[in-house]
């Protein structure tokens, strides 16, 4: 049985809610029938067509795939500043690094940072080796 | 399987900067070219499709376009659609003439493509662009396109499957095709330390590796086989017309130029060993490179191996870029799959001059666009056959 029905009683894009502060974690979109999540949360699941999407915390700590030092400015972004592609939990996130004291390396772990008052309000910066990772951030 | 259309004409204004020309004189060289190439007259046009991303936000003329193009060289009437796809524009508008032959709807199909991008502000023209991403998740990012080749390169380079050479090499090369293609914006070689010594971009990427704003318009004359005449003259068909839109990432998926390939391979009938030229869609010249794999020149890693080779320079078995492609020929967006498709015809009719690449019978056009989870929105793969009279 279909349920694209419930798919057209979403929320709306402007009150979706993609992060949450208080838990510091990206807010991604699971599929109620296959699993599949995606981040930002969208109203149909790319992957078996199901309508029925429940939020679902990412991971805090995501492994580096790629990424790029800017050198052009653009849309008030001061160059040179950190491009990536990082993988939290299965799900891959574009996002700045910040905080870099020398060039990262693929397969580096870094740390989210959210600040929901800034553009963009989410980062991620490396992840000290003595740091604790939180039991709930398992991917 | 296609074996009722063909490419009857293709024509090009030069790439480059053109602040004095209107887009309506950018298209009226490149149309009026294709249409006397293809021998015939405005009014034997049964339908138009013109491609343009950017005129929207760079002139105001958000709406019509291709109407007010096709306004200056007297043709109204007819159904003039258009279309946008990003940078795959152009060869978007030519799958729509292909399915509009197939379809016995039109016989005769003008499609146009054209862009222009220096305006006074170059910043101006740089935001246009982001506008090829879904703003709504990356706004804020400053994801440019040049971070994300950067990215894709900055991954095989960390992997060792490609090397900083490989990426230089593909500067080289591009350079040194566009130096013979008189319609290039860039006519001159390149050194490796000219490469090198080149102002960054987006790690690694240098300003020599990359294309430029530029301005520009190709057109291409779609025909029904047979309908019209050219006297001795080869024949350019097309054997396959493919397009597809990426799937967002959640694994290792193939690219979604890979997937559209596969099938413009399979709609000819063909393998990519049967090809003798391609055009591909570097946007960022080491861009080339991931596209062998991905086109099934070689395998996954031995992209370096392949350009070192020779085979894909003039003499080669593969000749990619023949005319400079994206990055030395310019990119003006919705120029840029047309264009391709104007050299490859006139590389299988033997008019290529001094970039003709030796008995080409077979050739591949392969337009992306835009961007979207980490891959191009849109990729277009057209496979083009030169046959006898």
């Amino acid at each position: 049985m279909s349920t694209l029905i419930d798919a057209l009683k979403a929320d709306p894009i402007a009150e979706r809610s993609r992060l949450d502060q208080a838990a510091g974690a990206l807010v991604a979109g699971e599929c109620e029938a296959c699993g599949a999540r995606r981040w930002p949360r969208r109203a149909v699941c790319p992957e078996c067509g199901g309508g029925r999407i429940v939020e679902r915390p990412l991971p805090r700590v995501g492994t580096l795939l790629t990424w790029s030092r800017v050198w052009v400015a653009i849309e008030n972004v001061a160059p040179p500043y950190v491009v990536c592609m990082i993988d939290l939990g299965g799900v891959v996130v574009f996002a700045h690094v910040r905080e870099l004291i020398l060039d990262p390396h693929v397969g580096d772990r870094l740390r989210l940072v959210v600040a929901t008052g800034e553009r963009p309000p989410y980062w991620f910066v490396p992840l000290d080796e003595g740091e604790r990772m939180p039991i709930d951030d398992r991917g | 399987m296609i074996d009722d259309v063909e490419v009857a004409g293709v024509g090009m204004h030069p790439f480059g900067r053109f602040p004095e020309r209107h887009i309506k004189d950018l298209v009226r060289t490149a149309a009026l070219r294709a249409v006397i190439d293809a021998g015939i007259e405005t009014r034997d046009i049964d339908a138009v499709y013109s491609a343009n991303a950017l005129a929207g936000l760079l002139t105001g003329q958000e709406q019509v376009r291709g109407q007010t193009v096709m306004s200056e060289i007297g043709i109204e009437g007819i159904p003039i659609t258009n279309v946008e796809n990003a940078c795959a524009s152009g060869s978007t508008a030519l799958r729509e003439a292909i399915l509009a032959v197939r379809a016995g709807v039109s016989d005769v199909v003008l499609v146009v493509g054209f862009e222009k991008m220096f305006v006074d502000e170059r910043t101006i023209t740089l935001q246009a662009l982001q506008s090829a991403a879904d703003l709504d998740i990356v706004s804020g990012l400053g994801l440019q396109f040049t971070a994300v080749y950067g990215m894709r390169l900055r991954k095989r380079l960390d992997e060792g499957t490609l090397k900083a050479d490989d990426l230089i090499a593909a500067a080289i090369k591009s350079h040194n095709h566009g130096a013979k293609n008189p319609y290039a914006q860039h006519r001159e070689p390149v050194t490796a330390e000219e490469v090198v010594g080149s102002r960054p971009i987006a790690d690694p990427l240098t300003l020599l590796m990359c294309s430029s704003i530029c301005d520009g318009a190709s057109a291409v004359v779609v025909a029904r086989r047979g309908h019209l005449d050219h006297g001795d003259r080869r024949r350019v068909l097309v054997r396959a017309s493919q397009m597809r839109t990426a799937r967002s990432r959640s694994g290792n998926e193939a690219s979604v130029a890979t997937e559209c390939a596969r099938a413009a391979y399979e709609q000819a009938g063909l393998g990519p060993e049967d090809l003798n030229v391609l055009e591909v869609h570097d946007a960022m010249a080491p861009g080339e490179l991931l596209y062998y794999e991905q086109l099934g020149l070689c395998d996954y890693g031995d992209a370096g191996k392949l350009l070192h080779s020779g085979a894909t320079t003039f003499g080669g078995t593969h000749v990619v870029n023949p005319s400079g492609g994206l990055s030395s020929r310019g990119h003006p967006v919705g120029a840029t799959g047309l264009a391709q498709v104007a050299e490859l015809a006139w590389q299988l009719r033997a008019e290529a001059g001094a970039r003709q690449v030796e008995s080409a019978h077979l050739a591949m056009a392969q337009n992306s666009g835009g961007f979207i989870e980490g891959d191009s929105a849109v990729c277009n793969v057209h496979i083009l056959q030169g046959v006898s009279a």
